[in-house]
């Protein structure tokens, strides 16, 4: 079942290459579809009352080294990849207007799906890396050529080479502790417990701190996300800003607890510093999409930093600290995956339109597009943390979780919702308010087949922040 | 549910006007579900009144459950929440009905009926809620209607700065009301406010009885009056932010760049207040952790230097938002004084007739077509009675005119201060008489002499004036009808009232009106200069200033050091590739060319070659030669031989 979720938009690519140019877009959202589709099946069949991963597929693949096809359903990956598969069929449609290559472009957006959904099911390290790898690639690819910018080869160039060499460190870090302990499952090594040395610890976290990312190694993302087209944007914040949070969960917490509580203290100072700096430097920012760059790493910070809380001990509190924080991320990661591949979608469509992207080059928009900024505005709302939308009752959770073991560091991460507030208001002020330039009197209004996109995303939105046990179900009951 | 009633029928409201164009239907859809949340209020007040003091209704069901930990939402029916929820619905409607006409001519009238209705829904929830968490989500939501209300005119630039500011600012204070629940949340365990006995207030008040920490069995995390006094002064930082006092206050007077249904609504009656009711709610934390006082004297100096600045003022409705400052400033002085009854009375009676002043300005305003600035009003009184009348019998009130309800609740307020503070006393007293002299310059400018505007003013329509008339009413009869039930229902502390303190406080509102009197008489008012309006006042003190040259430039500061570390981190990496480039050109010519190509691979050819070389020439193919070398081998061969043997 996760095989063919995984593999159907592999397949999706193959067809395309097979079907004349006018027909790809239609395979690309089938095949994404088929494993939304798929995705939801699971999630209602699934077996409350079972321990352990669900919908598991294991199959010796190289017996010789002790290397499995393992993967399966818990409740680390169940939101993800449900984020995961929704955001994926948004993304081809979002592009349905994509005419350039237009063949080129949706085979390396289907292998990137591909891609994405194999690094949230993988069991085993093996061929976990092989995903986490294969998500990559396309992105390098669809940046560089149907990117937008004179920096685009720069920004994909950096973006590739970043991460590549993270994804080294923590390949060496993983063949290490595969000589310690021979296997790579990651089920078996977390049973196990390992006693690794700091520096195999700190080579796995080298892979995940660029991914996410966390000061300083963030400055691969803001060009990239500002190069990137649209769909592809909203691919990387949505989707693939995951896989390194999702990566501390499935690696980090389980895996290297022992490490996790040493360095808890240094992880969540991080986090803090990549809160703070984020929000600041989106504070400074010309550029919508850089902005929203910005604004995507103060808020994946704010994950690391719940991460970063389930290393502290919690004896004896009234709260349940550690479950609150750990929950916290994972609906952190689903709400600012939906709020922030919407935003970006919003700001690709004003690009289309006006051709620019600059927080100077608009205003008085309500006026002239009513619908599409109520779109935007509930979006914005959603990502400064108001009430009833995802966005806050994450936020409310992580900081609860991370509040009760470390207050201080959470303290001042709150200086970064200040910022945050400051940052997503001057950008409504400026783009939505005051008067209308006369060159957008005649901007086209949100249609209906772009509010195809943004109400399934605002509707998940509300849904989760008015009632996140809905969606934190599947997290707290699969263990 | 019925409670939960009075606070979704406005939320449906607003979910349907939103979807709506024409405003009359929406408004009349927004008018229909205030009604029904007005009555469902007034009979939840008429079922909590008859309760016990200190007893609370409440019904919960949980809302999240995270490991060990569930949160529950649900509301609270006790006399506090009845007479705050029938109070903000009746003054709510009046409102709605009164901004029919007032917003009739705008295009988007819909979409401003939807953003009231969100409104009215958000702070009908943080009265019922039972939760903190939940209160203080309805208080956010209630922040994000009134910054799209201030910034309904968005067109102008300044309404949509003002907006921004309110909502910036006002975050300031509920960062730290967040902080407050998450610490609450983590000694205690639980947000539920009353829970038979287990709930945070419950806990609260059974700590003040006990008066050190309350035992359990994780010593990790007790809850001690310490705590209690942390948790109420970061609660209070979220009330001091949202109902402007000091030092966050500079956001109210900006707010008024909003319609003028607004400012009433908002700024009179239901969101400013919404400070003063959670310091009200969470009353026995502050008791506590002991922090009434602190209160007290935010409120006490903000009344004062809000006072001082509404002398200074030329805006109609910046005035009256100074005013209202101040008069929240006498509220925060009456909760922390004299309990939560006090800071209520004056609250509920504030309501009406700030409401009332409020709208009556609206209606001036519209009369003299949209001007706001006082010098160009004047001889109002001639053209429209209704509304003069009616803003007359608030002034009336503000300035607590013996018998009429602010009087009332000034009194009381006064009253507390003298039996805990003397100094806090004195403070109120000299801002009731400023009150008053900032009412009277206000009423002389704008309703004697001759019109000194451009066209002549008119009185406004029907609908416009029927909510002021009942307003009017309200603002002078309230307060007599109300005080007895009031003082009695809801707790408040010991206290002794006097007849120094009645005499004082009528002497300070008679005195303030002579004096207002004696200033202004005779003056060309509009064209001579006002002797109160010196530079300091009508530049505001500088609040804003001074912010923005601290706090503001810090701010600034912080992100252009994020911004040029960034910097230096492209450059590093820059540098990095340029090393890397270095190094690999050091690697291709001095590792690969020199040391792999010419030392190690030529190299070792040409020293194959140059040895392949010697090996060769021996072998010239010369006799002699060969003979030469096998004789040199045998003796060689012969000499080893005999060493070794």
């Amino acid at each position: 079942m996760i095989t063919a979720l995984t593999l159907a938009p592999v397949l999706a690519a193959l067809v395309i290459l097979a079907v004349p140019e006018k027909r790809v877009r239609v395979v690309a959202l089938a095949g994404s579809l088929i494993s939304l589709g798929l995705m939801v099946y699971m999630l209602m069949h699934l077996d409350l009352d079972a321990k352990g991963v669900q919908f598991k597929e294991k199959i010796a693949w190289i017996p010789g080294l002790g290397i499995d096809y393992f993967v399966g359903l818990d409740g680390v990956n169940a939101l993800v990849l449900l984020l995961a598969t929704l955001l994926a069929p948004l993304v081809v449609l979002a592009s349905w207007k994509q005419e350039e290559r237009s063949r080129t472009y949706f085979v390396l957006l289907c292998i990137q799906f591909t891609g994405l959904f194999g690094t949230f099911t993988a069991l085993n390290f093996f061929h976990w890396f092989l995903y986490w790898e294969l998500a990559l690639v396309p992105a390098f690819f669809l940046i560089k050529i149907f990117g937008s910018g004179e920096d685009r080869h720069r920004a994909a160039l950096n973006f590739f080479l970043f991460t590549v060499v993270g994804s080294v460190a923590m390949l060496l870090g993983f063949l290490f502790l595969y000589q310690q302990t021979g296997t790579f499952d990651f089920v078996e090594l977390a049973r196990k417990g390992v006693n690794a040395h700091p520096l195999i610890f700190c080579a796995v976290l080298a892979g995940l701190w660029v991914k996410v990312p966390l000061a300083p190694l963030h400055i691969w993302q803001a060009p990239a996300y500002a190069a990137a087209p649209a769909p592809v944007a909203m691919l990387l914040t949505g989707v693939m800003s995951k896989m390194g949070v999702y990566g501390f969960l499935r690696l980090v917490v389980p895996i290297f607890d022992k490490q996790l509580q040493h360095y808890a203290g240094t992880l969540m100072t991080l986090a803090l510093v990549t809160i703070l700096w984020g929000a600041f430097l989106a504070l400074r920012q010309t550029d919508l999409k850089r902005m929203l760059a910005f604004s995507s790493l103060n808020h994946v910070a704010y994950c690391v930093l719940g991460v970063g809380a389930l290393g502290i001990a919690v004896d004896g509190m009234k709260i349940d600290a550690h479950e609150l924080a750990r929950q916290g991320v994972i609906l952190q990661m689903f709400a600012h995956g939906l709020a922030a591949a919407g935003l970006f979608y919003l700001v690709g469509l004003l690009e289309t339109r006006t051709g620019s992207s600059g927080l100077g080059d608009f205003g008085g928009l309500s006026a002239v597009t009513p619908k599409f900024a109520a779109a935007f505005y509930l979006l914005t709302f959603c990502s400064l943390g108001l009430p009833f939308m995802a966005g806050f009752a994450a936020e409310f959770l992580i900081f609860s979780g991370s509040f009760a073991v470390a207050p201080t560091v959470t303290v001042a991460a709150t200086v970064g919702l200040l910022a945050t507030a400051v940052f997503l208001l001057t950008m409504l002020q400026k783009v939505f308010t005051g008067p209308t330039p006369e060159r957008h009197n005649n901007m086209a209004d949100l249609s209906p087949s772009e509010g195809l996109i943004v109400i399934p995303l605002l509707f998940l939105l509300f849904f989760a922040g008015i009632s996140p046990v809905t969606w934190l179900f599947w997290s707290s009951v699969l263990n | 549910m019925t409670l939960a009633l009075i606070a979704l029928l406005p939320l449906l409201a607003a979910v349907i006007t939103s979807c709506m164009k024409c405003g009359r239907r929406a408004a009349g859809v927004a008018i229909v579900a205030m009604l029904g949340s007005c009555g469902l209020a007034l009979w939840a007040f008429g079922q909590a009144w008859g309760m016990e003091l200190g007893k609370h209704a409440t019904s919960d069901i949980p809302w999240l459950t995270v490991g060990t930990t569930t949160i529950n939402f649900g509301f609270v029916l006790d006399p506090l929440t009845g007479v705050m929820a029938a109070m903000v619905t009746f003054v709510g409607l009046l409102i709605f009905i009164y901004s029919f006409g007032y917003m009739k001519d705008d295009k988007r009238m819909a979409r401003f009926f939807c953003y009231l209705s969100l409104f009215a829904s958000g702070m009908l929830g943080l009265i019922l809620a039972n939760n903190l968490l939940l209160l203080f989500m309805c208080w956010e939501i209630v922040g994000v209607a009134s910054y799209l209300l201030i910034s309904f005119w968005n067109h102008k630039p300044e309404a949509a700065a003002a907006g921004k500011k309110a909502f910036i600012v006002t975050r300031i204070g509920d960062i730290g009301f967040l902080i407050g629940i998450l610490l609450a949340f983590k000694y205690t365990g639980t947000l539920t406010l009353y829970d038979g006995g287990n709930g945070l207030l419950d806990l609260a008040s059974a700590l003040k009885e006990v008066g050190h920490g309350i035992k359990s069995e994780e010593p990790g995390t007790l809850f001690t009056p310490e705590i209690a006094a942390i948790v109420s002064l970061l609660l209070f930082l979220g009330a001091v932010g949202k109902s402007g006092q000091l030092p966050l206050h500079v956001w109210l007077p900006d707010a008024m760049e909003g319609p003028t249904p607004v400012s009433a609504l908002i700024h009179a009656a239901t969101m400013v207040a919404a400070g003063v009711f959670l310091v009200a709610r969470t009353m026995p934390i502050f008791e506590a952790g002991g922090t009434e006082m602190v209160v007290a004297w935010t409120g006490a100096v903000t009344a004062l230097v809000a006072a001082l600045i509404a002398l200074g003022q030329y805006d109609i409705k910046r005035i009256l938002a100074y005013s209202t400052v101040s008069q929240l400033g006498l509220m925060m002085v009456g909760l922390g004084v004299g309990g939560v009854a006090i800071g209520m009375f004056h609250l509920l009676t504030h309501a009406f007739f700030k409401a009332l002043l409020f709208l009556g300005a609206g209606s001036i305003i519209h009369g003299c077509h949209e001007e706001q600035d006082i010098r160009k009003m004047g001889g109002i009184w001639k053209s429209m009675r209704v509304t003069s009348i009616a803003y007359l019998c608030g002034t009336a009130a503000l300035v607590a005119f013996p018998f009429t309800s602010g009087f009332f609740s000034k009194d009381e307020v006064l009253a507390g201060a003298w039996t805990s503070s003397e100094p806090i006393f004195w403070i109120v007293a000299a801002a009731s008489l400023l009150t008053a002299v900032y009412m009277i310059r206000q009423c002389l400018y704008v309703f004697t002499g001759s019109y000194r505007g451009e066209n002549s003013p008119h009185e406004s329509p029907w609908v416009m004036t029927v909510p002021l008339v009942i307003l009017a009413v309200f603002a002078l009869g309230l307060g007599a009808i109300s005080k007895g039930t009031i003082l009695n229902q809801l707790p408040r502390a010991q206290y002794e009232h006097n007849n120094f303190v009645i005499a004082v406080s009528v002497a300070v509102s008679l005195g303030g009106i002579v004096l207002g009197w004696m200033i202004y008489r005779g003056r060309k008012l509009g064209e001579d200069t006002d002797p109160l309006a010196i530079k300091s006042l009508r530049e505001k003190l500088w609040f804003d200033e001074y912010y923005a040259d601290t706090v503001g430039k810090l701010w600034s500061l912080a992100a252009i050091i994020a911004e040029q570390l960034n910097e230096l981190l492209i450059f590093l990496r820059d540098m990095f590739v340029v090393l890397a480039r270095g190094l690999s050109g050091a690697f291709a010519i001095g590792g690969d060319q020199k040391l792999i190509d010419v030392m190690a691979f030529d190299g070792l050819c040409d020293w194959l070659r140059s040895l392949g070389y010697a090996v060769t020439r021996p072998q010239n193919g010369f006799l002699p030669g060969y003979l030469r070398l096998i004789a040199i081998g045998t003796v060689v061969l012969g000499l080893v031989v005999f060493w070794i043997s």
